[in-house]
């Protein structure tokens, strides 16, 4: 991933220059002003050095610099000191139409993910840092994997081994994850990393909103048995949030709630969306909890193996055993 | 929160959902809040009364960070109790 593939980081760069430029501009330079120029220095260089072993990551390994080359990548030095273009040198018209190797998404994938635990590992960046960073990986690995940034769960990827990344990336396909989820809700014996790698995975929401939408379900719900049940369980579920919303909570719990709620109203324009699409909490916590009641939910009304076509407890699935 | 999504769902299940959502999101939260020291449960009353949004999300970052998983488990706790 170059820097151009990365607008984040170019557009970080220059919030960079800005705020350094403003502070020297001032009259009276304090300690703190200091402090702050030594700290933008230190992020400018951070994003260089990133920038620089992601390339060289996916370039392979450069050529030895020879002496009295600048070991700094042309972005680093100073106006006088980047390199001019020589006509002599220009590449033949081969070497133009020469491509390199293209890399496999397992590779592509390895690369962003290596990249991505290098930020989370820097302590000296801070947050907002970090989801500047993030913001620009996983925006590479959407138009690599033709899947919305906000389905790239990178903080999830980073902890994976390189056979769950491989099985995410080849077989871990919505449709199989929801499969072994549906067995876990089945034996009743729910294990939440299986859900949240479920729904960090591009196309997860999509394989729930397809089981919803399904004839099977419309259908079945509707059935007097299912109607019967269905009202018996909601009074079951409104009796136990009745109590929930009586016991006494601490304000700011309450003010923490309405503070994720809000947000999550929001929709792009809130503030998990603006930091990077970075699935932390809020929006994504809501939205996967949804999710899992309804899979709780259907379990109940025992839909899904309808619904999917997942034979519970036999041999695994059969789209035509409806 | 996806409203297409509760689209798809029978009307009283959609309603239920959000309220059970709303419950699940408080217990979680407070299941986290009885985790943190006495020191950053002072600081979280601070920065939720009069903090900005980035100190905020920077809070759930540095200590609320399992809030999703505890989510999950809340979840499976409140139907597990309900449903038996």
């Amino acid at each position: 991933m170059g820097i151009e593939q990365i607008p984040n980081i170019d557009e970080k760069r220059e919030k960079l220059d800005k705020e350094r430029a403003k502070l020297e501009s001032k009259e009276y330079i304090s300690d703190k002003d200091l402090e702050e120029i030594a700290r933008i220095e230190k992020e400018h260089k951070q994003l260089s050095e990133y920038i620089k072993g992601i390339d060289e990551k996916k370039e392979g390994p450069k050529e030895e610099p020879k002496p009295g080359d600048s070991q700094l990548v042309p972005e680093q030095l100073a106006p006088e000191q980047q390199p001019q273009p020589e006509r002599t040198q220009e590449p033949q018209p081969t070497q133009q139409t020469e491509k390199p190797p293209e890399k496999t998404l397992e590779e592509l994938l390895e690369a962003d993910i290596d990249a991505a635990k290098k930020i989370l590992d820097d302590k000296s960046l801070d947050f907002q840092g970090q989801v500047e960073l993030l913001k620009g990986i996983e925006q590479h690995l959407s138009k690599v994997l033709n899947v919305s940034p906000n389905k790239i769960n990178l903080r999830q990827l980073t902890k994976m081994t390189p056979e769950e990344l491989s099985e995410w990336l080849n077989e871990g396909s919505p449709e199989k994850q929801l499969e072994r989820i549906i067995k876990e809700i089945e034996d009743g014996k729910i294990i939440p990393g299986t859900f949240l790698r479920f729904i960090s995975t591009p196309g997860a929401s999509k394989s729930i909103s397809k089981i919803l939408d399904s004839l099977e379900f419309q259908e079945g719900i509707k059935k007097p048995e299912n109607q019967n049940k269905l009202k018996a369980v909601i009074e079951k579920f409104q009796k136990f949030i009745s109590k929930e919303k009586e016991i006494p909570k601490p304000e700011v719990v309450e003010k923490a709630k309405e503070f994720i709620k809000s947000e999550e109203k929001k929709g792009k324009e809130s503030i998990f969306q603006k930091m990077g699409g970075w699935n932390t909490v809020g929006g994504i916590a809501g939205f996967s909890l949804m999710m899992f009641l309804i899979l709780i939910f259907l379990g109940e009304f025992k839909l899904l193996e309808k619904a999917t076509g997942i034979e519970i407890g036999g041999e695994g699935k059969g789209k035509g055993k409806k | 929160m996806d409203q297409n999504f509760l689209n798809l769902l029978p009307e009283q299940l959609r309603s239920l959902t959000s309220d059970l959502y709303d419950v699940i999101l408080e217990r979680s939260l407070m299941r986290a809040y009885q985790n943190l020291s006495e020191e950053n449960k002072t600081k979280m009353a601070q920065i939720f009364s009069s903090g900005t949004e980035e100190e905020k999300i920077n809070f759930f970052k540095n200590y609320l960070g399992d809030l999703q998983k505890i989510m999950i488990e809340e979840a499976q706790r409140a139907t597990k109790e309900i449903i038996k």
